[in-house]
Order: C-alpha cells, then sequence, then structure tokens
C-alpha cells in the first residue's frame, strides 16, 4: 500500500462523532470569556471603517504638512488632531445615534464595556499617530508632543461633555462644532497670541495635565452614564 | 480554529484511547468543560494542546478504572471506498503499534495537527516527531502487508 494511500485510509479508519450530539453539546456551551485584549481587537473590527480613514487622513494630512510646509510649524498639525478625536468622541455615540442602546444593554459585552473599548481603541490608536508625529515636529520632541496633545485632550473633553448632555444626532453635531471650535482656537491662537513661541510654552504643560485630568474625569462619567441607562 | 472543529479531534483521540464511542464522547466533553472552565476558549492552538493534554489525563483515569464488565472494543461500522476489511485490517495494523505511535499516526495523519503542536505536546523535538512518525507510518505499513 502507497504512503499517500495509507494516510488518506488512516482518516477513513477513525469514527467522528455524532454531528447531533456534536451540535448540541458545542451550543450548551458557555460564551467564552475573552481576554481583554482579544476583547479590545474585536471591538476595534466593530469600529466602522469610514472612522479608522477620517483619523489616517487627519494624521496623513499633518504628516504632510510637516514634511511639504515646514514653515506652517506644529500649529497647523495641532490644528488638525481636534478632527481625529471628533471621530474618536462620535464613535462612542454610535448606539445612541442609531437607538441601539437598549439592544446592547442587553447583549453579551454590555454597552458599557463597548463603549469603553471603542473610545478606548481609538484612543490609543490616535496617541500611537501622535507620538509618531511628535518627533517629526521642528520644535523638539516634548513641546511638539505637548502642542498636538492638547487641542486633540481639549476635543475629547468637550465632545464626551456634549454627547453626555445631548443625544442622537444633536450629540455628533454638537462634537463637530467643538472640534471645529478648538481647531479655530488652535489657529488663532497662532495668528493672535503667537501661543506657539518658545517663550510662551510654560504656559501649555499646565493646560495639558487640566485637559488630560478632566478628560480622564469626563471618560469615566460617560462609561459611568451607560450603567445608569435602564428601560423597564 | 472552530469549536466543533476541535471537538471532532478530541474525540478521534479519546475514541483512539478508550474504544469505546460512549466513552469517548463522555472524554472530549468532560475535556472542553475542564479547558472552558480553566479560562480558555478551546479555539486557539495553546489551547487545542491543553485540549489534548486534558483529555489524555481523563482517557488514563478512564482506563484505570475498574470495568463492571468487559466489553468487546466498540468499533463503528467502517466507512469508505475502501472497504471494511481495509479498514478492519488497518484498525488491527495500529494495534500493532506503541501506544505513543498510535497517538503520533492519529494526531499527525488522522487529526492533521502541525509538527509544532505534536512536538510541544509531547516534549520532543520537531526532527524528533518527524522521524517518529514516520517509523510509525511504515510499521504500519509493514503490518498491513503481513496481515494481507
Amino acid at each position: 500500500m502507497r504512503k499517500s494511500t495509507l494516510k488518506k485510509s488512516l482518516i477513513r479508519a477513525f469514527p467522528d462523532p455524532e454531528p447531533a450530539a456534536r451540535r448540541a453539546f458545542v451550543r450548551s456551551l458557555p460564551p467564552a470569556p475573552a481576554s481583554h485584549i482579544r476583547f479590545l481587537l474585536g471591538q476595534a473590527g466593530y469600529i466602522r471603517k469610514s472612522a479608522w480613514a477620517a483619523s489616517l487622513a487627519v494624521f496623513a494630512l499633518a504628516l504632510a504638512l510637516g514634511r511639504l510646509a515646514p514653515q506652517a510649524g506644529v500649529w497647523a498639525a495641532a490644528a488638525l488632531t481636534p478632527f481625529a478625536a471628533m471621530t474618536a468622541v462620535t464613535e462612542g455615540a454610535r448606539s445612541a445615534l442609531y437607538g441601539m442602546q437598549e439592544l446592547e444593554l442587553a447583549a453579551r459585552f454590555g454597552l458599557k464595556s463597548v463603549a469603553m473599548a471603542r473610545l478606548g481603541a481609538m484612543g490609543l490608536a490616535h496617541l500611537i499617530l501622535l507620538a509618531i508625529l511628535a518627533p517629526l515636529g521642528s520644535a523638539g520632541l516634548v513641546r511638539t508632543g505637548v502642542y498636538l496633545l492638547t487641542p486633540y485632550l481639549l476635543t475629547a473633553l468637550l465632545g464626551m461633555a456634549a454627547l453626555r448632555r445631548l443625544r442622537g444626532r444633536e450629540a455628533v453635531y454638537a462634537a463637530a462644532a467643538v472640534a471645529v471650535l478648538v481647531a479655530g482656537s488652535a489657529l488663532l491662537l497662532h495668528v493672535g497670541l503667537d501661543a506657539y513661541a518658545p517663550a510662551r510654552f510654560r504656559w501649555w504643560p499646565p493646560v495639558l495635565l487640566l485637559a488630560a485630568g478632566l478628560t480622564g474625569r469626563e471618560y469615566w462619567k460617560t462609561i459611568k452614564r451607560t450603567e445608569e441607562l435602564s428601560w423597564n | 480554529m472552530d469549536i466543533e472543529q476541535a471537538y471532532d479531534k478530541i474525540y478521534r483521540y479519546c475514541w483512539q484511547r478508550l474504544r469505546d464511542r460512549h466513552l469517548a464522547e463522555d472524554a472530549a466533553q468532560e475535556t472542553f468543560a475542564r479547558t472552558l472552565a480553566a479560562g480558555a476558549d478551546g479555539g486557539g492552538k495553546r489551547d487545542l494542546r491543553y485540549l489534548y493534554a486534558v483529555a489524555r489525563n481523563l482517557c488514563t483515569d478512564e482506563y484505570r478504572r475498574p470495568k463492571p464488565q468487559s466489553l468487546p472494543p466498540d468499533l463503528p461500522a467502517p466507512e469508505g471506498r475502501d472497504g471494511p476489511l481495509t479498514a478492519l485490517a488497518l484498525r488491527q495494523a495500529l494495534d500493532s503499534l506503541s501506544a505513543e505511535e498510535q497517538e503520533l499516526v492519529l494526531m499527525r495523519y488522522v487529526n492533521q495537527e502541525p509538527v509544532s503542536l505534536i512536538a510541544s505536546f509531547f516534549g520532543m523535538s520537531r526532527f524528533a516527531v518527524y522521524r517518529r512518525t514516520a517509523a510509525a507510518l511504515e510499521k504500519l505499513r509493514r503490518a498491513l502487508e503481513e496481515e494481507s
């Protein structure tokens, strides 16, 4: 007997389980517990491709500005980061936007975990992209990082606050308005106050720290709010 | 990996050790229950190795348990175009292999597990797995020729 024939015959010589019994058993198994990383990656897969594309486009534009028009400086890139924050914040409002909160509260992974994971996944991806952009700025790693992160966090803070207070499409429009407002302010700070000058840098870290603290608090409040939602 | 595919593999492994459909099914189900209780989901590559390890322990326990009465091995009706005689002869030839060789043949050629998984399961090198599976297959072929 040839070896290839023997291998094929071996497969046929062993029995398979009864399909009905196997199906019944597999169905009776409890849902497998997912690790935090697997859960985060799984939820990242549910984030709209358009949201990822918009984020990438914003960072690509900031990168191109830094390369093609270095005279524009870091302020131009800083004025773009609020739009990346907007994509993350509006992603957190998708359930409310499509009226799916009730269903998501009853799903295998609760709305709280899903909202946390999606906001976290996009925020993490943006931070990685910001970390890639920071060394490319002409103002040095730390200063560029602070200039880029401050408007990003301010947008995230105000956007999440708006989402917590408003519902549906209004919330998304409010988040977009916040992004435009912060981006405009980032531009005005350069034009009106020359806030990106090295001499004025000392004002930035306290604002960044305050924005980071308040964003963390707002994130927590947003997540807590999903627990309070109840029907019936 | 699909959990149903993993179930089939573990069932065949248990059947190979116990030669009883019902006992094999019980052992396979107990294997999954214990693996899931340990926090694995039964689908990953590492989980599959864990499943095999649990199945091996369960089958060993079952084998050691005193039997109330001795029954003939529960062999399902052989299927396939090779015909029942070849399948029956194949099983008899398989019995001429050592327990480890039988497991190697089952995991490599029936369950079609990658060599890396088998190597880590048996705690041997990939080369040793290649060598031993090839030797077991050759032994099986010779046993078949002798029988025919």
